[in-house]
């Protein structure tokens, strides 16, 4: 595909702990366009993090293990070539966490450790001269990196950049540092964001704020960006595309505006239906739970808790990657390759449906309220 | 508890017509479960050598609602405002710094001892998050059994019958009783706190953010399950969260808390419908939602600004006013009083609509204008 920045393929990841091994990430395909923003949607425990970590190659390795796969980025394969990988982490990538608590230190002002990321940044490690030359330091550079950090704040709607700079972390709020956070993360004008869960430790009303501000950046400097959250109605603000992923694999990818309008998965058919909507709630939920990974059902990993698994397919065959219509694949037995989608949307309304005999019907809540 | 299925469950009457609004005002007849007057409760916070200044937060401060029975009554708010805090004050976990708490009629605020431990049997709680809730090292069976042998209910044959029973009712298979938490998923553990809540058949159950561990498959399972018991045991919620998309469909009366007090308490369909409140409408306004056709219930888009205020330093006037986009000159002079617009619509702010405007607003001090301040943030 011409124009993909970051390329996963097949990637599987397993993990060595006492209780055996766990086959987490099991052949997972992921592209991020240029100027992109894929949205990577999945419940608790399903590999999302663990996917970022790989590309971010901060997974922790032991016990950590890549058995399969090649990730991508602009060419060069990173898993293959460790050299490219560092380069490309730290001249391309920045990465936006979740809980900034955890990844700003405490001990130190805000303004140093933004300019610490900004002069050791793309570098593996830094001899002794470097840091005391560092330490002395150009007073010119100082100041120039001192007026980029309160530029960035600025841009951040932080009020009062300069004060902040000096400020420790404990003196600010929960969305003023995960402003921080973001502005770090852009402090050497990456190519490619990966954030994981940004706004989940956030109230509704920062969480708004953040994302526009994070999308206006975006936009600005034609970021492409990996967001990981298992919020859809997040992923809906801010997503071009959205990658469904459940027990360890990519289950559904489709635009938004598809994915929201006509999922196909039954996974993702139930996971939209379990969620309280302003027009109703069913609350039929999944049944079951995630699998345990240190042995994950054969053939789809989600056939155990689907409403439409067929017995003799879906508990014995992998599932494969079916692309269905255009810009559009979907992981399930219940398709074919290269099948209308029209067919498959009529397909996913009579065989992925979760309402038992005694939930109410879907409009139900709809037609009350208006 | 589900304010907007076409069949909901009416578990104070036996009748399982809609809801309406007339329906509400005879439920509302009868005498509140709980009812609670201009409750307080302040922490004090020391600072300054030898701990001689002595500052509050004030956490919850001069909160009045009823509960009827049957009811679901929700309490929405930002992380900080308080609502725990109220919730456990309710639940007499935490004595009142000052106000009234009145359960089925009686003054339950100075309960202490024997008398305070006959109020537990009535009111249960279940918290956030089920792994720090349920004792790691007893078995799910002990658990559930607990409350029935601090309360002394029936022989040893019958509690165990009894667990077993619970067990049941919360979905749960029996041979779960021998097993410890950590076996279970977290869905499973909540249902067990959920079966230790109602196991002495309380009246009242204060729900502290029931799901908000959970992920939305196992959350919409949980929520039908609390559904369902408050239809079959007559329950009464009082249910704190954040997620007011989940409080729109499982509430009947919604109060919204800011800094530790109402901003607005309104019908669940009336709130989300017609919000008075400035900070209502920022609240909904803010829902991330799914569906294209959820966009147009909510109020047309406000600009959010900034951030909750530190409670040990609230603003002065009304306590949303930094944050307002209706803010008048007079919001930060004044505190306005929460009062009752529509009938079971009440609101805190000075832009009160109609009649009650003028009533709101007489309280304010001479030379305090009424010119309207742009949107932005001045400072």
């Amino acid at each position: 595909m011409t124009g993909s920045l970051l390329d996963v393929h097949d990637l599987s990841v397993s993990f060595d702990t006492y209780e055996g091994r766990h086959d987490v990430l099991d052949g997972v395909d992921l592209t991020v366009n240029e100027g992109e923003t894929v949205a990577l949607v999945g419940e608790t425990g399903c590999g999302k993090s663990v996917t970022a970590r790989s590309i971010m190659g901060t997974l922790p390795r032991p016990p950590g293990d890549i058995t399969s796969g090649e990730i991508r980025y602009d060419g060069a394969d990173l898993l293959a070539d460790e050299a490219a990988h560092e380069r490309v982490k730290g001249d391309e990538m920045s990465m936006i966490f979740q809980d900034p608590m955890t990844y700003l230190s405490p001990v130190y002002p805000v303004g140093s450790m933004m300019a610490d990321v900004a002069t050791y940044s793309g570098g593996r490690d830094a001899s002794w001269w470097e840091i005391l030359k560092n330490l002395l330091g150009h007073r010119a550079d100082r100041e120039a990196i001192r007026e980029r950090s309160v530029e960035l704040l600025d841009r951040m709607r932080i009020p009062d950049p300069e004060g902040t700079l000096d400020r420790y972390p404990v003196e600010l709020s929960g969305g003023m540092r995960q402003r921080v956070i973001i502005a770090m993360a852009l402090i050497n004008e990456p190519d490619f964001l990966i954030a994981d869960e940004p706004t989940t430790a956030l109230d509704v009303t920062v969480q708004n704020q953040i994302l526009d501000l994070l999308r206006e950046r975006v936009e600005e400097r034609d970021l492409s960006m990996l967001y990981i959250t298992h919020n859809l109605g997040v992923a809906r603000e801010i997503a071009d595309r959205i990658c469904i992923m459940y027990a360890g694999e990519i289950v559904e990818v489709g635009r938004t505006e598809d994915i929201f309008d006509a999922p196909l998965h039954p996974y993702t058919r139930g996971l939209l239906e379990s969620i309280p909507k302003l027009t109703g709630f069913e609350g039929t939920g999944i049944d079951g739970q995630i699998p345990d990974y240190t042995d994950p059902p054969s053939g789809c990993r989600f056939h155990p808790r689907c409403p439409a698994a067929m017995e003799g397919t879906c508990d014995v065959e992998p599932v494969e990657e079916y692309a269905v219509g255009d810009d559009r694949t979907v992981a399930c037995h219940l398709y074919e390759d290269g099948m209308d989608f029209e067919d498959a949307a009529a397909i996913a309304a009579d065989e992925a449906t979760y309402r038992g005999e005694d939930a109410q019907p879907a409009e139900a809540g709809v037609g009350g309220e208006r | 508890m589900s304010a907007d299925s076409p069949e909901p469950p009416d578990a104070g009457s036996s009748s399982t017509e809609s809801r309406t609004a007339i329906h509400r005002a005879e439920d509302r007849a009868g005498d509140p479960l709980v009812s609670v007057r201009d409750l307080k409760k302040h922490y004090p916070v020391s600072d300054g050598l030898l701990n001689r200044s002595k500052s509050y937060v004030k956490a919850v401060d001069g909160v009045s609602f009823d509960i009827f029975p049957g009811e679901t009554f929700a309490v929405v708010g930002e992380s900080g405002c308080g609502k725990t805090t109220l919730g456990k004050t309710v639940a007499r976990l935490y004595g009142a710094t000052d106000g009234t708490l009145t359960f089925d009629g009686r003054d339950v605020t100075e309960l202490e001892g024997k008398q305070l431990r006959r109020l537990r049997r009535d009111v249960q709680v279940v918290y956030q998050d089920p792994s720090s809730s349920l004792n790691p090292r007893r078995r799910i069976g002990n658990i559930i059994r607990e409350p029935l042998d601090v309360h002394d209910v029936g022989t040893k044959a019958q509690r165990r019958d009894r667990v077993a029973e619970l067990l049941r009712m919360v979905d749960l298979p029996v041979e779960f009783r021998h097993r410890y938490p950590n076996a279970l998923s977290g869905g499973q553990k909540q249902r067990v706190a959920i079966a230790r809540a109602i196991a002495v058949e309380p009246k009242f159950v204060v729900l502290d953010e029931p799901t908000s561990a959970l992920d939305v498959s196992v959350q919409a399972k949980v929520i039908s399950l609390l559904d369902d018991l408050q239809d079959e045991l007559g329950l009464t919620y009082l249910l704190i969260s954040h997620d007011l998309s989940l409080v729109k469909n499982v509430a009947d009366r919604i109060g919204v808390m800011y800094l530790g007090n109402f901003m607005e308490v309104a019908d669940s369909r009336a709130l989300f419908r017609n919000p008075l409140n400035p900070y209502t409408e920022q609240l909904l306004s803010a829902i991330p939602v799914i569906e294209s056709h959820e966009q147009s219930l909510k109020p047309t888009a406000v600009e959010v600004q900034g951030e909750t205020p530190d409670p040990q330093n609230p603003p002065s006037g009304c306590p949303f006013n930094p944050r307002c986009h209706r803010r008048f000159d007079a919001c930060d002079a004044v505190e306005p009083e929460l009062v009752e617009v529509e009938p079971g619509h009440l609101t805190r702010c000075l832009h009160t609509p109609g009649e009650k405007r003028e009533e709101v607003r007489k309280a304010l001090p001479d030379g305090v204008s009424f010119e309207e301040r742009d949107g932005t943030l001045t400072d």
